[in-house]
């Protein structure tokens, strides 16, 4: 119980922080809203031309854009900025002060940047997206979208141990702010209509674009594109586990290594 | 009367930092050649409960790591170290829940947030009941006269303020060692002052064990009771700060102005403090032969002669080691 409401204090902390810098928040929102609207207007355009892209329509294509974005958002706001902070706590030696603590330190530093405020700001062009779907031409049925929804939940999970994993680099590196831009990389262009590829296929890519499991993988099963087979949801299950042992490993070899800025 | 009980045990502690030994940029890039630093070096202490001890040795001596490695944040290359009763290094909670670390160079506190904001969530994180915490805030705030800034943001405080404000959420949940390394670094006098006045008033308390490392000795002579010296990661001294000042009793100081910058005559072993101000460390039976080599000087101008203060013990200690 207490480890929950740590973490509480550390998100409500940091969100009175964010507050404190309102003005920086709000200036952010119009780069991100000019992005996503350049975004629609290409798809739409390339709509006008096709009905469907492989099995996907314009409105599934825009779905798994919306998927895209909350995933985004949601990682970058909260791995990527807490991987950000703790790679600048081992090379200054932040973290002093972290391991004198009777905490779990893994889960305290890996939600020392989980910024909702960030995120809230950031994604609001999500809305944008989510307006201009219609609804009513998804088929959506309970048991595609609980799979979905599943390996959605999953899927952050993973993308989340991913970066923050980037960030424990820094223990061997001194600095990672290169290692941890990679994730730049991974985020890119996850919404791919992998539906039109064999299930190997299938596979095979979202083992080289891990990011495209919630999004791609969740939002085809969602939606009905891809059938909610065993097969996608223990890939998923079986990819985040992979995921986080790889962030417990690293974590336990690189606290060993931490030696501190000296004072 | 039996002996209290060990809270600091360290056996043959030894700490290597691995360096990059190549000078050549490019051939380092190919041939990387590691050396070896050795930062301690066997080095033994014991410490017991509700003893005040400073932690003493010139820059480089390895008082830091000493205190990285009793606080679990270094691992040790060899050698045991067991702080009330635990092994540092596997950093348990339980541990963890017994120890205060203050470190002067650092912040451990959150800028954009308040003192009390802080301290809520370190109350989480100790488990501190609401009636101690209550109390404890309100008490150490008192007494470090802090109460009027604790909603305001951290970096809105002075440094005397922030370091008074860290010190208390250090000691928050009354911790039974506490390490402090270099608390009252850039503070003014004022603030030095009440902050060994503090970290006395918990010792003397509350029992808790102190550890301190400074370079500033009215910290020490306030705060210890004991000196421990180390030097090159060895231990040189280690002895009641009594027992160090009475070693030096039986020395003085004479410092002494002359009109020119001729030292012709001049006793033996002075030392240049500034252009025409000098100082010389002789043993009390000598004091009467000086004085007289000095009055008899008529370069010299003024005298005057004072008992040996700790921080000169501790340069000659320094020097010496």
């Amino acid at each position: 119980m207490s480890v929950f409401k740590i973490i509480y204090l550390q998100v409500k902390f940091l969100a009175l922080q964010r507050l404190a810098y309102r003005g920086n928040n709000a200036l952010n929102i119009i780069s991100t809203t000019v992005y996503t609207t350049l975004f629609i207007i290409f798809v739409v355009v390339i709509f006008r031309n096709t009905d469907m892209i492989g099995p996907y329509t314009k409105d599934a294509i825009l779905f798994l854009t919306l998927l895209g974005q909350i995933s985004f958002y949601f990682i970058t706001a909260t791995g990527y900025t807490s991987a950000i902070k703790l790679a600048e706590s081992i090379n200054s030696g932040g973290l002093d002060y972290v391991f004198t603590k009777p905490v779990r330190h893994l889960p305290f530093v890996t939600f020392e940047g989980f910024d909702i405020i960030t995120m809230l700001f950031d994604g609001f062009p999500v809305i944008i997206v989510a307006s201009v779907i219609n609804w009513s031409l998804l088929s959506f049925t309970i048991p595609s979208l609980a799979i979905g929804i599943l390996l959605f939940v999953l899927g952050l999970v993973m993308m989340y141990s991913i970066v923050v994993s980037l960030g424990c680099l820094a223990f061997w590196t001194g600095r990672s702010k290169n290692s941890i831009d990679v994730y730049w990389g991974l985020m890119h262009k996850t919404e791919q209509p992998i539906a039109a590829l064999s299930t190997n296929l299938v596979l095979a890519s979202l083992v080289v674009i891990p990011a495209a499991i919630p999004v791609s993988l969740a939002g085809s099963i969602m939606i009905g594109v891809l059938s909610p087979n065993l097969l996608y949801t223990l890939f998923g299950l079986g990819s985040t586990i992979f995921w986080l042992a790889v962030l417990n490993i690293i974590w336990s070899k690189g606290q060993r290594r931490y030696v501190s800025a000296s004072s | 009367m039996s002996q209290p009980q060990v809270s600091i045990l360290l056996q043959k502690i030894s700490k290597d930092f691995k360096v990059r030994g190549n000078k050549a940029v490019f051939k380092g890039l190919f041939d990387p050649q590691w050396e070896y630093v050795n930062a301690l070096s066997n080095l033994d202490l014991i410490i017991r409960d509700g003893e005040s001890v400073a932690f003493l040795g010139p820059n480089g001596a390895g008082k830091t790591t000493s205190i990285k490695i009793m606080t679990g944040l270094m691992y040790p290359s060899g050698g045991e170290v067991e702080v009330l009763g635990y092994t540092p290094r596997k950093r348990q909670p339980e541990f963890l829940r017994q120890i205060g670390l203050v470190l002067g160079n650092k912040a451990g506190l959150n800028w954009d947030l308040s003192a009390t904001q802080s301290f809520q969530l370190l109350k989480s994180i100790y488990q501190v009941p609401d009636d101690q915490f209550m109390e404890t805030v309100d008490q150490l705030a008192e007494l470090l006269k802090v109460k009027q800034v604790l909603n305001r943001q951290v970096r809105q405080l002075s440094l005397g303020e922030r370091m008074k404000i860290e010190l208390i959420g250090a000691v928050l949940h009354r911790p039974k060692v506490l390490f402090l390394d270099e608390p009252t670094i850039g503070l003014d006098v004022d603030a030095k002052v009440a902050v060994r006045g503090f970290v006395r008033y918990l010792q003397q308390e509350f029992g808790t064990t102190i550890l301190l490392t400074s370079h500033d000795m009215t910290d020490v002579a306030h705060i210890c009771d004991r000196a421990v010296i180390i030097s090159h990661g060895k231990k040189v001294y280690d002895n009641t700060l009594a027992a160090l000042e009475a070693e030096y009793s039986t020395k003085k100081v004479i410092e002494f102005y002359t009109t020119t910058d001729s030292t012709k005559g001049l006793p033996r072993g002075f030392t240049k403090l500034k252009n025409n101000h000098y100082r010389v460390n002789v043993d009390k039976v000598n004091l009467k032969n000086i004085i007289n080599e000095l009055t008899s000087n008529s370069n010299v101008d003024d005298i005057q002669i004072e008992s040996i203060n700790l921080e000169t013990i501790m340069s000659e200690k320094f020097a010496t080691s």
